[in-house]
């Protein structure tokens, strides 16, 4: 039984029951694109959950990380809101069970560097560099975050003698380790949901002698520190406890954070846009006593989000927005307020009615990673086995380009 | 004949092979003594006490090429001993490598033991052994503990052990039949690597480069039956063994609990030739089991493997291939510690190793033996390139007097694929004393 079949054997059922012998430490499990599209062909569910004793009530559900577009599959958009904004990403890569992820090199040849020191990538002919990664999504160790080393060929080489990590190895000259890059490694049918002008860029890279696609999702997503352990930011998920102390998923948009739990990190700014992270550790968050979430009638699937708690949605909605059928309030869909009043006033609705000293009188959502943390308490907040790579591609509505 | 005797039990490494003592009534030990059921020391003679005590220090010298490892500095691909050979700086008899040292970066478990002296030369303690042996009177019963001393120093610190290598109890039921019962801590049945564990008994000093699967000790039961063919000048035998982990070296698996609750079952089938002048032994050998590195019974440990020998005026041929095919399975734990997960693993190799014993008659000086083994093994981490090595190992030993040996090796490894060039080249000496 390969690898490849084993995870996907497992992943469901194996999970789920544990090892055999007690006392076992818990199997970790990487998913990959490829994995998530053998599950899409295999799974007739589609709320079928995986990982599902990772801490995430229900787990996580393959219909939210990928779907098949007439017969293509093809990674599928998730809301979430950063710092207020409501952005997209998808996910490439989920594990669970493993305490970390570690970046892993990828090569790429250079001629030189600018005077600003950018690399001038090789270009011999008509044949342009390609990727050499270092490490196939077939390890357990695999992980789309790679950080670049530029190197130059050594004389009387052609582009065609580096494929592998040690023809570089062996063969290059003057390595230079720089920065990180997301790059998932995805089967060659695998499709990214189309974005006007953004979304990852596809291409072929070498991986151990043989070509390999690729969604390539950009630059300065993501840090590590000097054991190559890629720093984690939290994605709170929401969740309900039923009367028996069961802990339930809300499928409503999820909240990104800018860095570790309780950091108050602000995200990195590139230009004037905040540039989130892309890799996530999954943290459940109790919705408060007394909130409610903004999900009015004609949000049908927002409300079947909300199955397991009813109540939420079910407060006093401005006539503006019971008139309203189509996208007006999609901003403010499945947010989050711990002042459900608010949403009987239409104003309120939309903080940026307000001006920056009169915020309060505005629904006060939960809508950003300080807000959580502010006014969740800490128990209410739970860490999660499961990290995931989510990179984004919309942000507050502008597409991301890699 | 026992000029020869002396000859080929020091070059194929079996001299105190035991089968003599497990079946002291049985063919020549000419004969017999290059199959056994594992190593022992011999049996005492008539009139001997029932308790003996044994054993041998090993004194080495090493120096090993770069920072004794085989790691790339340019190699940052995580974790690094999946990428390259980290066993090929062998320096001793027991397969430690001058040193592990990897700087903090991920490692998952895929290391051998290290004497820590890196690309320094420096005399090594590398084996203490002590070996008690117990013939219960009256009854055919053996009782052997061998425990090790290895004083080691890493960057850590003192990193000595102390090693129950050995530890089992073996019946011989019946006066007339080669069948002995085992139950203990023994050695592997795969193979024939396994019978040149001990530096006392190794042609030469360092293991082959697929010793790693096949040489390990492990615990349960194990039985060993021959059956001679006169009228062929043959004889088949059957060594199998049901234990907690299948034959890897300890560095890899551990032997002293199970991790699954199933066993492993490993066994090897042998034919020996032993006309006048020509001796010739084929075996071959299967295991199958969960791996014991990590919980899950479904994560399977499989390997196959064969063996030649050969000995012709003076001659003589070793040679063993081996596959290991290992399925990826649960969280890892090595004897080191908790590891991240278990890959799936997949590999293969072998070796040939040629000696040719020179008996002396010269004063203390009772034999040379120069020696040349070459091995090649390939191996690849799911999600890795495969990597191929080799080696070249040339040596001599010298015995002296019945309880000194002197040894020296050279041992030139080759990264030949997927693995990044590295100087890893290793000088090491090695004196024995047996007591």
């Amino acid at each position: 039984m390969t690898l490849r079949s084993k995870i996907v054997a497992s992943t469901v059922l194996a999970v789920a029951v544990g090892c055999n012998a007690p006392d076992a430490r818990p199997r970790p499990v990487l998913l990959t694109s490829a994995d998530f599209e053998a599950l899409l062909a295999k799974q007739t569910d589609p709320e079928q959950a995986i990982l599902p004793d990772s801490g995430l009530p229900d787990g996580l559900k393959l219909r939210r990380i990928i779907e098949s577009d007439n017969g293509a599959p093809t990674l599928a958009l998730h809301d979430t809101f950063t710092d207020g904004y409501r952005s997209q990403y998808v996910t490439t890569e989920a594990w669970a069970g493993f305490p970390a992820v570690w970046i892993q090199p990828v090569y790429q040849p250079v001629t030189g560097y600018t005077a600003t020191g950018s690399p001038m990538l090789e270009v011999e002919g008509t044949e342009s560099w390609h990727y050499i990664f270092g490490v196939g999504p077939k390890s357990a160790f695999y992980s789309p975050y790679w950080q670049i080393v530029y190197f130059r060929r050594a004389p009387g080489t052609t582009l065609d003698d580096y494929k592998t990590p040690r023809d570089v190895i062996d063969r290059g000259l003057d390595f230079n380790p720089s920065g990180g890059r997301v790059i998932a490694l995805v089967p060659d049918d695998l499709k990214s949901p189309a974005i006007m002008d953004g979304g990852p860029e596809a291409g072929k890279g070498w991986l151990n002698g043989a070509r390999a696609s690729y969604l390539d999702f950009g630059s300065n997503t993501f840090t590590w520190d000097e054991y190559g352990v890629v720093e984690e930011a939290p994605l709170f998920v929401w969740v309900v406890r039923d009367d028996d102390g069961v802990t339930h998923a809300l499928d409503i948009p999820s909240v990104a954070g800018a860095g570790p739990l309780y950091s108050g990190r602000q995200p990195v700014l590139q230009g004037t846009t905040p540039k989130y992270g892309s890799y996530w550790r999954i943290y459940t968050v109790v919705v408060p006593s007394g909130a409610a979430v903004f999900a009015p009638p004609h949000y049908t699937d927002l409300r079947n989000g909300l199955a397991a708690r009813p109540s939420l949605y079910d407060v006093t909605y401005a006539p503006e927005v019971l008139a309203a059928t189509g996208h007006e309030y999609d901003n403010f869909a499945g947010r989050v307020t711990t002042t459900p009043d608010c949403f009987a006033t239409d104003m309120k609705i939309d903080p940026s009615n307000f001006g920056t000293d009169d915020q309060a009188d505005a629904c006060q959502y939960l809508d950003s990673q300080t807000k959580i943390e502010a006014a969740v308490p800490e128990i209410a907040i739970e860490r999660t086995d499961i990290l995931v790579t989510c990179p984004f591609v919309v942000y507050d509505g502008v597409p991301v380009k890699p | 004949m026992i000029a020869r005797f002396a000859i080929v039990a020091a070059l194929v490494g079996f001299a105190r092979a035991a089968w003599a003592q497990a079946a002291p009534d049985a063919e020549p030990a000419a004969e017999n003594e290059n199959d056994s059921d594992g190593y022992t020391p011999p049996a005492g003679g008539p009139g001997a006490p029932p308790l003996s005590i044994d054993g041998y220090i090993d004194v080495g010298f090493a120096r090993a090429q770069g920072d004794g490892t085989s790691f790339s500095p340019n190699d940052t691909r995580l974790p690094v001993d999946y990428g390259v050979d980290t066993f090929a700086p062998a320096v001793n008899s027991r397969g430690d490598v001058a040193s592990t040292e990897h700087g903090d970066r991920l490692v998952n478990g895929f290391l051998p033991r290290s004497v820590g002296i890196g690309g320094r030369p420096s005399f090594l303690l590398n084996v203490v052994a002590l070996d008690l042996k117990y013939a219960a009177p009256g009854a055919p019963l053996t009782i052997f503990t061998r425990l090790l001393g290895l004083p080691r120093f890493s960057d850590q610190g003192d990193a000595s052990r102390f090693l129950v290598e050995q530890a089992f109890g073996r019946l011989i039921p019946f006066d007339s039949l080669e069948l002995a019962i085992a139950v203990g801590k023994f050695d592997s049945v795969f193979g024939i690597e396994y019978l040149d564990n001990e530096s006392n008994i190794r042609t030469g000093i360092t293991p082959s480069l697929i010793a790693r699967y096949t040489t390990g000790q492990s615990l349960g039961a194990k039985v060993f039956y021959r059956l001679q063919i006169p009228a062929a000048w043959s004889a088949v035998s059957i060594n199998a063994a049901a234990t907690n982990q299948g034959t890897f070296v300890e560095s890899l698996q551990t032997a002293d609990a199970s991790l699954t609750g199933e066993p492993v079952l490993s066994a090897r089938l042998g034919y020996e030739l032993n006309l006048p002048h020509v001796q010739m032994k084929i075996g071959a050998s299967g295991s199958y089991g969960p791996r014991n590195d990590q919980s899950d019974r479904g994560a399977k440990l499989q390997l196959h493997g064969l063996d030649f020998r050969l000995a012709v005026a003076g001659v003589y041929l070793n040679a063993e291939a081996v596959q290991v095919d290992e399925d990826a399975g649960a969280a890892k734990t090595t004897p080191s510690g908790p590891q991240l997960v278990a890959s799936g693993f997949h590999a293969r190799g072998f070796y040939a190793q040629l000696a040719w014993a020179i008996a002396v008659d010269a004063g203390p000086l009772h034999k040379i033996t120069p020696y040349a083994r070459y091995e090649q093994r390939q191996a690849q981490f799911e999600g890795f390139d495969r990597i191929t090595v080799d080696r070249i190992t040339a040596g001599v030993r010298v015995e002296l007097w019945d309880s000194l040996i002197v040894k020296g090796e050279w041992l030139v490894n080759r990264e030949l694929a997927g693995a990044p060039n590295v100087a890893n080249n290793v000088q090491t000496a090695s004196v024995v004393y047996s007591w």
